[in-house]
């Protein structure tokens, strides 16, 4: 057999600040399985920082990664402030001049972007995601702070002061599906905002833990079919008002092209989380399976970032369709759906090797994209052959 | 699981209607989404076929 050759990462989600100014009930970090962020330190310090920028310079540079991302997650980053802020980008940007291009990204809930905060991010050309689930009814049942007041007014604001900070600093919207929230509602809100990129995200659960709705017993597809409401009306605008990852990365892979999330596709995962601490660990969603799932017992501050990639949890995402569940490799649509979101196909009685817990609803969403631009295809097809070309 | 499964038909060879000369041209100059899509596998498979592909390509992160 021959040896494998790793996937290099290229993709770091850094978890600069381990708190959080909101209390969103659905949070994988504080409401899920894993506690793990109660032993980390509140913020990044300066010497992890410079670690974290050293092991990515080397592994960058060994690996001749012609771009690296480095996401600043929480918590809530933002609560690291203007200053600190400036410093992280500083070095992480000194750093890695010359070796790579570096992609620097951020996610926050929004709430803290002060002018101050706006211009550093513009300053170090950082791209800006912001976490709003749609209008303020939707957004306010779980996306509020400890004492239950709604955060989608400031919210708001801070998507207006960093539109106000440069033309590339906002760059998309997080939303996380609740089967309650009128899907077109949601769609016209975030599409009203204006921004260049949408995610919509399943909310997680496995097995052990199913979402809101999913029934594991069953085939319904509520999931599927919120969302297909959402695709058939982005679909039709005859001028894209904003790339929805979930649906371009479905068509995609589906018109021989590959995917850009790790939900959807077979291609390598490169992609580690760093701890606060300066611990490496597997990607950050694990935390909603069971305590410990994400980590690695490396830290930048004492391995390179090579020394991860041996380690199963990153070897086993690595493997393409070998690493699925024998129903998932003989499914017809494997290529597109990937087995989705790894943690989403976790059980207590059988670790990963099974589908994801959204198996029915993906196989739904990815049928009816098929059919439809299946449909369209046909249609240009024909009506090509129609005018003799 | 398997029932869902069974219900699958032959799935549409997408990736070859979408080489088709129509298709082509509406990736050239379209604006719509499936246009988009076009475009995006179109460079996509190029960069395959070059040996090239991006490292970045899965990703957490969509932003």
């Amino acid at each position: 057999m021959p040896d494998r050759q790793p996937t290099p990462i290229a993709e770091y989600v850094v978890k600069v600040a381990s708190r959080c100014n909101l209390d969103c009930d659905y949070c994988y970090v504080y409401h899920h399985a894993d506690q793990g962020w109660r032993r980390q330190p509140v913020m990044m310090a300066d010497r992890v920082v410079a670690a974290l920028a050293a092991r990515v310079r080397e592994h960058a540079r060994r690996w001749e990664l012609p771009a690296v991302g480095i996401a600043f997650h929480g918590g809530e980053p933002l609560l690291a402030g203007a200053q600190t802020l400036d410093r992280m980008f500083t070095v992480l940007r000194r750093e890695l001049a010359g070796v790579t291009e570096l992609v620097l990204m951020c996610q926050t809930n929004g709430t803290l972007v002060t002018p101050a905060v706006a211009a550093v991010l513009a300053d170090h050309d950082v791209r800006v995601g912001v976490s709003l689930d749609g209008p303020r009814s939707a957004n306010d049942r779980h996306r509020t702070y400890r004492d239950g007041r709604s955060s989608f007014d400031e919210v708001l604001a801070g998507i207006e002061r960093l539109r106000a900070a440069g033309p590339r600093v906002f760059s998309g919207v997080l939303a996380t599906i609740d089967l309650a929230n009128d899907p077109l509602e949601v769609y016209r809100t975030i599409a009203g905002l204006d921004p260049r990129h949408c995610d919509l995200l399943l909310p997680h659960g496995n097995w052990s833990s199913p979402p809101p709705g999913r029934d594991t017993t069953g085939t319904g597809t509520p999931y599927a079919d919120w969302l297909g409401v959402i695709f058939d009306r982005w679909y039709a605008e005859p001028v894209q008002p904003l790339t929805i990852r979930i649906f371009q990365d479905t068509m995609s892979l589906l018109l021989g092209g590959g995917g850009a999330f790790e939900m959807l596709g077979t291609d390598p995962v490169g992609l580690v989380t760093i701890e606060t601490d300066g611990s490496i660990e597997l990607v950050d969603t694990l935390k909603t399976t069971y305590d410990g799932a994400a980590s690695t017992d490396l830290n930048v501050l004492t391995h390179s970032i090579d020394e991860v990639l041996t380690h199963p949890g990153v070897v086993v995402r690595q493997d393409g369709k070998e690493s699925l569940a024998a129903q998932c490799r003989a499914c017809p649509i494997v290529d597109t759906c990937g087995g989705g979101l790894y943690p989403h196909r976790y059980g207590d009685d059988g670790g990963f090797d099974r589908p994801s817990v959204y198996c029915p609803d993906l196989f739904a969403l990815i049928t009816r994209i098929r059919d439809r631009i299946g449909d369209d295809l046909r249609t240009l097809a024909t009506a090509g052959q129609g005018t003799g070309r | 699981m398997e029932e869902i499964q069974d219900r699958a038909t032959d799935p549409a060879d997408l990736a070859d209607l979408a080489q088709g000369d129509a298709a082509q041209e509406l990736a050239d100059t379209g604006e719509s989404a499936l246009a988009a899509a076009l475009r995006r596998a179109r460079e996509e498979d190029g960069e395959l076929r070059a040996g090239h592909q991006s490292y970045n390509k899965h990703s957490s992160n969509p932003w």
